[in-house]
């Protein structure tokens, strides 16, 4: 019992063993970014190439999960003729405009979505509990499985293995703690703030660098890549849209097999619509998630504003969503965990 | 192309591509299936910054490329610049192209870039100096390189031969292949009245390995090579002819001003297509 309280590092000076600490503390959490990195090898595969028919709502999945999806969706239908929003003094309506419009063209998320929002919907409904996000769940979980399959989101087979290495480390750095702490004040030494700060510091770095991405590597860089393919895009494809306005020497886009609007926001988000004719769209889903985070509720609605270029982009809002949030914002290239 | 490992003369079906802009990237990705290659200007991937680096990535990972540069300078009597040709080389060997071209002309003089393709005089002593540049070329870079016919709004009296003259010996004597610049052509033969189809008879058509194609600009009395206009009747006749008489291996768009929709420039690769399909003179 005295070798528990009487060796060099439970009689160690005070300041040098915060020191000692430290050091731990920066080694530990180098070893795990070290392992966390190794654990990823998606980097090592190849990028697959850019289809000519890509699909919007795959992409506004990849960058930010199930909310960023259903924000496409809705801005699709809407670009479509078939729903308009209404904008409020309080509340922002999504209202249908002809509901004998026939829905037989549209692709069927389109159509689920459609009949979720019925004759209208408040905005803020998108992503409540039984919300729209909850009805397209389905095409959320396919996409999900095959991104994860393309090894562009981490999986949970990826997280369990770097499990007991994050469990180490925190037990490193708190069992090393509470032993000095306990030490001290067996050997009647009280002033420990010091210590306590270092550990629990280190302690929330470590869980900062344990934390997972959404995207793995392959992700991010296919993220990239994608903005950096379609960065002219948001552009070009909001220049008919802006009144008033001009081409500003800018090519108006082909139609392809998508509506180049329509895959600009899917990439890069709704922030490009600002300034458009659709900056209602923007208007309501900016004020949506102002209120869902005021009422705490779900996951929060915002995010998915990647503004910027390829390669500085970042979103304009957090979607401060948790694993449990199913998806979040993801943002450009990085995300919830 | 990139999958077709063949030599410059080889037989093949003409390849449509456009030059590359960045104004155009977005819809080359959403239709790919309509362009078959990209030229690309060599000079804008030298000393290329990360995002550039990106960029030729990702474009090579989508189309084969054909590098195209504009400052080899190859008609200056001071002879080649090291660094460039080092750069191109290097640019080369990252693309992987089947050839690579630059101009018959000379911009730089005293080594000042004179910001210009500027013509020399159909003269034997240009002629020496292609053929020496052209040497230094083809010894570092092992890849075919092929050389585009320029406009010009001067001739010089000191030419000893007609332009086609010119062409056919350098090309001879260094074994290059033809970058027919079909509206550079056209626009030549209307400044200075001359007939294009027997311009076409004099040259070594089966050296015609590319075609540059784009509408004529005019500008005062004279027509001037702009990019910036959409293809004529008159360019079509001559891209058709040659198309009918060449085994063309890819014909490229060049559009850098005034950009149309997209929809425009694919209607002109489709026009493009059809023609070097049909071989029929128009």
């Amino acid at each position: 019992m005295d070798f528990l309280f009487d060796n060099p590092l439970a009689t160690m000076n005070g300041i040098y063993f915060l020191i000692f600490y430290g050091f731990v503390i920066l080694f530990t959490i180098i070893i795990l970014a070290i392992v966390k990195s190794q654990i990823d090898k998606s980097d090592k595969l190849n990028l697959p190439p850019i289809s000519s028919n890509i699909d919007p709502y795959e992409i506004a999945y990849l960058r930010g999960g199930t909310n960023e999806m259903a924000r496409s969706v809705v801005f699709g239908l809407m670009q479509k003729g078939f729903i308009e929003i209404k904008n409020e003094a309080k509340t922002s309506e999504i209202k249908r405009i002809d509901p004998k419009m026939s829905v037989s063209g549209l692709p069927q998320i389109e159509q689920l979505a459609l009949n979720w929002i019925g004759a209208s919907r408040e905005a803020k409904e998108v992503f409540s509990a039984d919300g729209l996000t909850k009805q397209l769940e389905s095409y959320g979980q396919t996409y999900q499985a095959q991104l994860e399959n393309a090894q562009m989101l981490t999986d949970s087979e990826m997280r369990s293995s770097f499990s007991p290495m994050k469990w180490t480390a925190f037990l490193v750095i708190f069992g090393l703690g509470c032993y000095k702490l306990l030490a001290a004040i067996a050997n009647g030494n009280f002033n420990v703030i010091f210590l306590v700060i270092f550990c629990i510091i280190g302690l929330i770095i470590t869980a900062s660098v344990s934390k997972f991405s959404r995207l793995t590597k392959l992700g991010k860089t296919n993220l990239e890549r994608l903005q950096l393919a379609f960065d002219n895009l948001k552009y070009q494809a909001q220049a008919p849209y802006i009144p008033n306005g001009t081409y500003q020497g800018r090519p108006q886009t082909a139609f392809a097999g998508v509506d180049p609007l329509l895959l600009s926001v899917g990439v890069f988000g709704s922030a490009i619509l600002a300034g458009t004719v659709y900056d209602s769209y923007n208007q309501a889903f900016q004020r949506a998630q102002n209120q869902s985070v005021a009422s705490g509720s779900s996951c929060g609605s915002g995010c998915g504003s990647c503004s910027s270029s390829s390669s500085s982009s970042s979103c304009s809002s957090g979607d401060g969503g948790g694993s449990s949030c199913g998806g979040g914002c993801g943002g450009c290239g990085g995300g919830c965990s | 192309m990139k999958d077709e490992k063949k030599s410059v003369n080889q037989k093949s079906e003409t390849k449509i591509g456009i030059g590359f802009r960045e104004q155009f990237r977005a819809d080359l990705f959403l239709h790919q299936d309509k362009i078959d290659f990209l030229e690309i200007t060599s000079d804008h991937y030298l000393d290329a910054k990360p995002q550039k680096f990106e960029e030729l990535k990702l474009l090579k990972e989508h189309f084969p490329l054909i590098p195209h540069s504009l400052e080899l300078s190859l008609g200056s009597a001071e002879g080649i610049d090291e660094n460039y040709l080092e750069k191109i080389a290097e640019l080369v060997d990252f693309v992987q192209p089947e050839w690579f071209s630059d101009h018959l002309c000379f911009t730089k003089s005293g080594g000042v870039k004179i910001g210009h393709l500027a013509p020399v005089p159909y003269t034997r002593e240009a002629i020496k100096v292609f053929v020496k540049n052209i040497s230094q070329v083809k010894s570092k870079i092992k890849t075919p390189l092929i050389l585009e016919n320029i406009t010009y709004l001067v001739q010089f009296p000191s030419s000893e031969m007609s332009e086609s003259e010119f062409i056919k010996t350098i090309l001879e004597e260094t074994d290059c292949g033809l970058l027919l610049d079909v509206t550079n052509l056209y626009i030549n033969s209307r400044n200075f009245g001359f007939d294009w189809r027997k311009f076409l008879d004099e040259l070594p058509l089966e050296r015609v390995v590319q075609i540059h194609f784009v509408g004529s600009h005019q500008s005062g009395k004279r027509l001037i090579d702009a990019h910036a206009n959409k293809t004529e009747s008159e360019i079509w006749q001559v891209f058709a002819e040659v198309c009918r008489r060449c085994n063309v291996k890819g014909a490229v768009l060049e559009r850098d001003e005034k950009f149309p929709p997209f929809s425009e420039i694919l209607d002109e690769l489709d026009e493009a297509r059809r023609l070097s399909e049909t071989k029929i003179a128009i």
